[in-house]
């Protein structure tokens, strides 16, 4: 008797352990919760793209950016908003894709505000696009 | 006053060529792979397309990291080890509207044309062709199509593991919002 209990409890926990690793491993990804983000200023970001764009892939892809700049432009495509930044001479833009749990604070914001965010480089097609990206809150 | 007949010309007709062009940054292809045992349905909302109504020469660009899925173990299956989206991070379509006479893209109706062309997945290149259905209202251009891709034809590892779970032949449906380009 006393056996089938220890079973069942160990069971129980490996089930939960189990549960809790397929749940943290199909949790949309945090760039917020990554150690290692590439602080990069906007305009090197995107003369990074410019000139070469197979180096910056391997250089970018796949990193956390931690991005920090005006917004130039604010999209949205049903309810899920894209904030933009363009570099000096406004020749090219990051296009970054919010996560839909940022709505709230996102509805606050306007075109011009400074804003510090951390997303997903996924590469360049005509914007240099990150996507997942969250706001940072700076105190 | 001829100088200024002049520009006004050269611009009219710079604008009736560049008024030909429609473009999208925000185009959607969304694929769903169905088997008895799983249904995955994956969202790229930021597809690149451009429309040129003169010649009906049709290109579409995406991120293959762009594609959202439902959850983030199987989108780190795809892109790691199925597409290998970091060394083959975009694929492209390059094709044309083949029965250009059934579209009038100056005037608002619904109407469906060919269209063929090349797509490129992991630098792997096929021929496909499908009816595409073009919306045109108020200037703006909607255009649907359906295609079948064979995540085998364009190399997509699998492992045995996950082949009963992922289609042989994957629905891509085709969704873009054109305007024309300023």
């Amino acid at each position: 008797m006393k056996k089938i209990k220890i079973a069942l409890v160990l069971i129980l926990i490996i089930g939960a352990v189990a549960y809790f690793l397929y749940q943290n491993a199909s949790k949309e990804k945090d760039p917020t919760q990554t150690k290692d983000s590439v602080s990069i200023p906007v305009d090197s970001l995107c003369s990074a793209f410019a000139t070469n764009e197979a180096k910056a892939n391997e250089m970018y892809l796949d990193k956390v950016i931690d991005i920090k700049g005006k917004i130039a432009e604010i999209e949205n495509n049903e309810n899920r908003y894209s904030l933009f930044f363009k570099n000096q001479d406004e020749t090219m833009s990051i296009s970054c894709e919010m996560d839909t749990t940022q709505n709230q604070l996102i509805s606050n914001l306007k075109k011009g505000d400074e804003i510090n965010i951390k997303g997903f480089c996924i590469g360049m097609l005509i914007d240099i696009e990150l996507n997942k990206c969250r706001i940072i809150e700076n105190n | 006053m001829k100088k200024l007949t002049t520009i006004a010309l050269i611009l009219g007709l710079v604008f009736n060529l560049s008024a030909q062009k429609y473009t999208t940054k925000t185009g959607k292809i969304k694929f769903e792979s169905k088997t008895p045992l799983e249904d995955i349905t994956a969202e790229n909302r930021k597809v690149v397309s451009v429309l040129d109504a003169t010649t009906g020469a049709m290109e579409f660009s995406l991120l293959m990291k762009g594609f959202d899925f439902p959850n983030q173990l199987m989108e780190d299956h795809f892109n790691e080890s199925y597409a290998e989206s970091t060394k083959f991070p975009k694929a492209t379509f390059k094709g044309k509207i083949t029965d250009l006479s059934k579209v009038d893209f100056k005037k608002d109706g619904t109407y469906t044309a060919e269209v063929k062309g090349k797509l490129t997945i992991k630098d792997v290149t096929k021929d496909i062709t499908t009816t595409a259905t073009f919306v045109v209202k108020g200037g703006k251009i909607t255009a649907t199509a359906d295609i079948n891709v064979k995540p085998k034809d364009y190399n997509f590892n699998i492992p045995a593991t996950a082949e009963n779970k992922i289609a042989d032949s994957l629905l891509v449906k085709i969704d873009m919002d054109y305007a024309i380009k300023e």
